[in-house]
């Protein structure tokens, strides 16, 4: 009975013991304190970077905005990761405490704007030559003659590729393809299953190894669109079942079985570790190259049947409308998309205003990418690009076509007779 | 004078003893009682949580409900994990328990081990095995079974790998936890009855099918109904390994009324998806109520 | 002899397979939070390549993976004490004490035994939300003390005030104990073993819980240690795997170390959870 006791007790001094070490670990690691200024205006802003370098930069807008208005800002970014963006921020603007500001994905602008969340933007903007910003890349963000958003990123998707790896297959870089105006889709098959019989390294690897699933509209969308085809259109029609449509998938599903030279789904080869020939990325994603161990180059997205269609992705800032100061939050909004923080961004996020789009400093804002490259894959895309189609019952959507979808991931797939079912889908949504 | 005494005895007797259970059941009727009203409540209105909309439209998710073909797929997707778990889980553990409850080698150890996956999260688990269960030769099982000349599925991408993947990664999540209560029922079976049997010279397939097995039987249907519930639960697991994927063969009934509530923001349709949940746990409560009974009946 | 051995043999075949199943995959865990993404895939290795601890110190870094550590022992603690404390207050005056509607209150209460929290997961959101209570720790404190874990707490301690005999409470009552010095100086200290397994329960359960967080958390700094596990992606959104598995290696620690300590007492105390 006495040792059983003492064994007991030993036990439990143990289990102290090490409680008290993790605890006393993790205080030592730290958490940072806040320190909350009195007297001041208190803004919080969600973003889905957590990026320092990124965040530091908005934080200077705000202080800018701050020194203008002549008041103090105690300004909170909160980083909600990006996998979980619309339903975390969803739900957080449900609570009391939800942010002042926050970024909007695409995908979620017409469900954004149709809760009543995003506080009307038209006056706040009027300081700042709205017109500078071109309507196009306002149409996601408006309703009615209405903003409730403004776009601060307005970012084409191009082709980064490996020159080691196109060197070693013999093969010309996709640039020089390009400047020989022989960049199209065909080519870019061919290259990558020549990377891949002639070095055993995969050729493509799909936008963020998730082009079978959370992208496969990014991924499908510039070949999709340069044979002629689309998903839906915003006026109502259905087309991911046209013959343009099916031609343009059955080409990528051809590269995935038949060649086998792109990264197949469930498998995590990366480009930037250099297990990937080519892969599709945003002027974002190429600072992330800044280690890379082998020397690469960016160009715009192949050509189809039907010329050019680069692909846009957007993202937007909005101010919360049942917010505690949605009046200063809008003013602070239409202050962060100004020419002069635009111009600051624009090495990172590419610009929706004309006048920065067309400036030689835009053209040189990114360290790593050259003024021809930034021209070609960026610049110009920008100008002819457009953004993924988009409607209020996205996430019904994405998810009920996503099953069908799934449907085309194995060799023997009917390319055309699954992509009528996911036009099914499509059209019980799209009137 | 006494009667008066007795009765305010009686008063202060139900005073101390609102008062000691008036914490507890005040929560319980704030995180259990009206929540579950509250369920059946929305599960007839039309409440959206992103347009913060709620009205009234009497049976209308219901109808939608079973309309629905991802409803039924997810309805057969439960059925089918839980046909796939229960079964494995008690045969495997019953098996364990007779081993372990037979004193052979290895006993403490091997509770030991089969006992980590039930303490750990399921989080945790569902991630070393996404990595494990990597399809092409990326993956370490893929990687054992080329040893032996199998070329592995590419396991969480393929239609039936899928599921079979989640299902084998319950089973031994939660295999431990059903040896040690078979266990208990093994080693508390009368002795004397299995060693006439032997005596008698019982086979040894005999014996367990004709002696240990309805000796066995009360605590094998009590484990049934618990695992089913369990089963019926499974969220960290899909969500983690699966995502539902592919072509929503794993989506099941509880990751269905997550998507449909905090991803498509319809809390309204999705309550009525609780609702259908409750109503299924409620009979197998009901029966496993009922078989314990039974069991008790059993035991005097 | 050798007979023996033979016969030995297929259950020594059995216990190196199990052990293989059930320890590999902790193994290959610890392994590989200490290799560099890349050396993650391809031929499995039984050992570290690069040793890199300094994934044990990124993960501190790319997200605020200590604060995430505070948070969940901050949950686990409040949630099991309150638990506990309010299961042996129920406990005992449902056994012991008489009171009218008593026998009717506890089979309301048992009704929380069977509620899986995902029926009831859509009202408390909306209940969370007046009270303004999302994106705080205060929902994931509360439920493991009232929803289902706190029925089970309190039935198994009803179970063992039943069985505690009646001279005991004379003998205090006759020394001029009220109820509540009674139950604070008599009934809680006699209950030690059964609070202990309960909590170390309630202590798991909450440690593990990833719906509830899911659901009621959105900032990174209110994560708990699910969350926060699948969580380890760069700024753009890439999983970084070596990080993410050594995360899930120290998430997985306390648990581990109340388990080999306490084994016995652990899957005693989660048997009799799955023959409530």
């Amino acid at each position: 009975m006495k040792t059983n006791q003492t064994k007991g007790v030993v036990r439990l001094l143990t289990l102290l013991l090490v409680l008290l070490l993790t605890t006393s670990m993790a205080f030592a690691t730290g958490a940072k304190e806040e320190a909350a200024p009195s007297g001041s205006v208190s803004m919080t802003i969600a973003t889905w970077t957590s990026n320092p370098d990124q965040i530091a930069l908005l934080d200077s807008f705000v202080q800018g905005f701050a020194a203008q208005k002549g008041i103090e800002i105690d300004v909170t970014f909160e980083s909600i990761p990006f996998a979980e963006y619309n339903t975390k921020l969803s739900l957080e603007l449900q609570g009391q405490n939800g942010p002042d500001l926050f970024w909007v994905l695409e995908t979620a602008a017409p469900a954004f704007i149709e809760s009543g969340l995003l506080a009307n933007l038209n006056d706040a903007m009027q300081a700042y030559d709205p017109e500078d910003i071109s309507s196009d890349a306002l149409e996601l963000w408006s309703k009615d003659g209405n903003v409730y958003a403004i776009p601060f990123s307005t970012s084409p998707f191009f082709i980064l590729y490996n020159k080691d790896l196109f060197t070693k297959a013999g093969l010309k870089t996709p640039e020089q393809y390009a400047s020989e105006g022989a960049w199209n889709w065909d080519t870019f098959k061919m290259a990558s299953k020549t990377i891949k019989e002639k070095t055993g390294v995969w050729g493509f690897q799909t936008v963020d190894g998730q082009g079978y699933d959370a992208r496969i509209l990014h991924n499908l969308a510039p070949i999709v669109r340069s044979y002629g085809g689309d998903f839906w259109t915003n006026d109502g029609q259905v087309l991911i079942n046209s013959d343009a449509s099916v031609a343009a998938v059955q080409l990528f599903h051809d590269m995935v079985y038949q060649d086998v030279s792109v990264v197949p789904p469930g498998n995590q080869s990366d480009f930037f570790a250099g297990n990937a020939a080519m892969t599709v990325g945003q002027i974002s994603r190429v600072s992330k190259l800044n280690e890379a161990s082998f020397a690469w180059g960016i160009a715009p997205m192949p050509s189809g049947p039907e010329g050019k269609s680069p692909v846009i992705g957007q993202a937007a800032i909005g101010a919360h409308s049942k917010g505690k100061q949605a009046a200063l939050a809008s003013e602070l909004v239409a202050y962060m998309t100004n020419k002069d923080s635009v111009a600051a961004m624009s090495g990172i996020w590419p610009p929706a205003r004309k006048s920065v789009l067309e400036s030689e400093a835009f053209l040189t804002s990114n360290k790593s990418v050259s003024k021809e490259q930034m021209q070609n894959a960026v610049a110009a895309s920008i100008k002819t690009g457009r953004v993924l189609p988009s409607h209020v019952k996205y996430p019904q959507i994405e998810v009920e076509s996503k099953m069908v979808f799934d449907k085309l991931w194995q060799k023997n797939a009917d390319v055309g007779a699954i992509l009528d079912e996911v036009a099914t889908v499509y059209a019980k949504y799209i009137k | 004078m006494k009667q008066h005494s007795l009765k305010a005895n009686h008063r202060r007797d139900a005073i101390i003893g609102w008062a000691f259970i008036t914490p507890q059941m005040a929560g319980f009727v704030f995180f259990v009682l009206l929540p579950l009203i509250s369920v059946f409540l929305y599960s007839v209105q039309e409440k959206n949580l992103l347009f913060g909309t709620s009205v009234f439209n009497g049976l209308e998710n219901f109808r939608l409900l079973f309309a629905d073909p991802l409803f039924s797929k997810s309805l057969v997707n439960t059925l089918i994990f839980s046909a796939g778990v229960v079964p494995l889980n008690l045969i495997f553990s019953l098996l364990l328990a007779l081993y372990l409850g037979g004193g052979k080698m290895g006993t403490r150890f091997v509770r030991g081990i089969i006992f980590l996956p039930v303490v750990t999260s399921g989080v945790a688990w569902a991630i070393v095995w996404k990595y494990l269960l990597q399809g092409g030769d990326a993956g370490p099982i893929n990687w054992f079974l080329s040893l032996v000349g199998i070329e592995g599925p590419n396991w969480l991408f393929e239609k039936g790998w899928a599921m079979a993947s989640v299902i084998i990664n319950r089973v031994m999540k939660n295999l431990g936890m059903n040896v040690l209560i078979f266990m208990g029922a093994v080693l508390n079976m009368p002795g004397d009855v299995i060693e006439a049997a032997h005596i008698d010279g019982a086979k040894r397939f005999t014996l367990f099918f004709k002696i240990k097995l309805p000796l066995l039987m009360p605590t094998v249907m009590m484990v049934a109904i618990v695992t089913i519930i369990g089963s019926m639960r499974v969220f960290d697991t899909i969500k983690l390994m699966t995502d539902g994927g592919p072509e929503g063969s794993t989506m099941v009934m509880v990751y269905y009324i997550y998507h449909q509530a905090f991803r498509m923001f319809d809390t309204g349709f999705a309550s009525a998806l609780a609702v259908v949940l409750f109503l299924i746990v409620l009979v197998l409560t009901a029966l496993q109520w009922f078989s314990r009974k039974r069991i008790s009946f059993y035991e005097s | 002899m050798n007979r023996k051995y033979l016969k030995q043999a297929p259950y020594a075949l059995l216990v190196v397979l199990l052990t293989i199943l059930f320890v590999y995959p902790f193994w290959w865990m610890v392994v590989n939070s200490l290799n560099s993404s890349a050396e993650i895939f391809g031929v499995p290795k039984l050992l570290p390549t690069s040793w890199a601890f300094s994934n044990y110190h990124d993960i501190f870094t790319v997200q605020p993976f200590a604060r995430h550590y505070l948070n969940t022992l901050a949950v686990a603690f409040v949630g099991t004490a309150g638990n506990v404390l309010l299961a042996a207050l129920a406990g005992y005056a449902f056994a012991r004490m008489r009171f009218p509607l008593r026998n009717a209150a506890f089979l309301l209460l048992l009704t929380a035994l069977m509620m899986p929290i995902e029926v009831t997961i859509i009202p408390l959101f909306f209940q969370m939300q007046r009270w303004g209570a999302l994106d705080t720790l205060v929902p994931l404190m509360l439920l493991p003390i009232f929803g289902s874990q706190g029925a089970f707490s309190t039935f198994m301690l009803r179970q063992f005030y039943v069985t505690v005999p009646n001279e005991l409470e004379e003998a205090a009552r006759i020394d001029g104990l009220n109820p509540l010095g009674i139950f604070l100086k008599i009934m809680l200290p006699i209950a030690v073993p059964v609070l202990s397994s309960v909590a170390i329960l309630a202590f798991i359960a909450v440690w593990n819980t990833y719906l509830e967080p899911l659901v009621f958390i959105s900032s990174l700094e209110n994560f708990t240690l699910p969350l926060s596990l699948t969580n380890f992606n760069d700024t753009y959104g890439l999983p970084q795997w070596h990080l993410q598995l050594a995360a899930t290696t120290l998430s997985i620690l306390p648990i581990m170390v109340v388990y080999l300590l306490f084994q016995q007492k652990v899957s005693d105390a989660m048997v009799n959870t799955g023959l409530k």
